[in-house]
């Protein structure tokens, strides 16, 4: 099986990175950023994602925004949302702007893998 | 023009409370995400390690899945109050009672059980949306259920319940044991004032079964929209 390999972007640093150890303990190749715009300069140069998980609720740039962005440049890349409230806090919307999925925080690491498969799944059979 | 700028200066107040509390919940939840990832890292850590002292090692695994529960419960309590604190952003909504009922009643159970009372609930299914104040009416059912847990003694119920019937919406509030708490007349403040003014801004129906009646109820009328 192909490496997968992720980018989480979430301004909560231990947050990002237990969940990061947790993924390469699942053989997934996962960087991390702390902010939205570091993410996006990041994004072609330091990193390569297939996927990128990302907090909708960050204070330098909203993940929405980020979202908007990563979908202009780099359409190929699935973007999965991490949300505190769903619906109500714009997850929703977030599908309509190309995010592949939400999931909500507290992350269910089952919930999350499988729709990693399933977004990695989506990009490869992409045209 | 003095009672208009107080209602404004009111409805800001309730609103900057909600927000206030939104907040909070997000950074609550923050927290529950990272002991979340932390003790789920502990566990898959746990997992890999060879140990020979199995005693040990299923002594973790339970001190991680009892970290696990409490972090779904107090997600859950969370959600129920980012949810409450967003009813305060406007004063006119669509809204399911039953689901606002039972965001409230997740947040006050507590309270009755404090006193030994339990809320029972049984809410009808498939119960239309109406448009109200929903805040306003979280507020009267936070008001009944007070007044009735000051008056009940321990070891009570409260049921609450939810009807539909020809178009129109009955909240009821009940309670059967122990009759003889139940006051002579409704409190003796003014509680009883501003429930009838607060239903009767919201263009609701409220009405009591006599004093000492079995079951004592006091029932919201709503018409669905």
């Amino acid at each position: 099986m192909d490496e997968i390999k992720l980018l989480i972007v979430d301004d909560e640093v231990e947050f990002a990175s237990a969940l990061a150890e947790r993924l390469e303990l699942r053989n997934y190749h996962v960087d991390t950023a702390n902010s939205g715009t570091e993410a996006l300069k990041g994004l072609g140069s330091t990193y390569f994602p297939d996927i990128i998980l990302l907090d909708l609720r960050m204070p330098d740039m909203s993940g929405f925004d980020v979202l908007v962005k990563i979908k202009e440049k780099h359409p190929a890349i699935e973007v999965i949302m991490l949300t505190g409230h769903g619906a109500s806090s714009g997850g929703s919307s977030s599908l309509e702007k190309g995010a592949f999925a939400f999931i909500m925080k507290p992350v269910n690491i089952c919930d999350l893998t499988k729709k990693i498969q399933e977004a990695y799944k989506n990009r490869t059979s992409a045209p | 023009m003095r009672m208009k700028l107080e209602n404004t200066l009111r409805d800001r107040q309730l609103a900057s409370v909600g927000k206030l509390l939104a907040g909070y919940t997000h950074e609550l939840k923050n927290h529950l995400a990272i002991i979340n990832e932390s003790s789920g890292l502990m566990a898959d850590l746990l997992g890999m390690t060879e140990s020979e002292d199995e005693q040990t090692r299923v002594r973790f695994k339970k001190i991680i899945n009892t970290i696990g529960e409490r972090i779904r419960e107090a997600n859950g309590m969370a959600n129920h109050l980012n949810s409450f604190a967003h009813r305060m952003d406007t004063s006119l909504s669509s809204f399911n009672v039953n689901d606002l009922l039972i965001e409230e009643l997740a947040l006050i159970d507590r309270v009755a059980r404090l006193k030994n009372i339990r809320l029972k609930v049984n809410l009808q299914d498939n119960i239309p949306p109406i448009t109200n104040n929903p805040s306003l009416f979280q507020f009267i059912i936070f008001m009944i259920i007070q007044e009735l847990t000051n008056s009940l003694a321990a070891g009570s119920v409260i049921e609450i319940s939810s009807h539909i019937n020809d178009q129109i919406i009955r909240v009821c509030l009940s309670s059967t044991e122990p009759l003889d708490t139940i006051p002579e007349s409704p409190e003796p403040d003014n509680s009883d004032e501003v429930l009838q003014f607060v239903a009767a801004k919201m263009n609701i129906g409220l009405n009591r079964t006599p004093p000492g009646s079995d079951p004592y109820q006091i029932i919201l009328t709503l018409p669905s929209t």
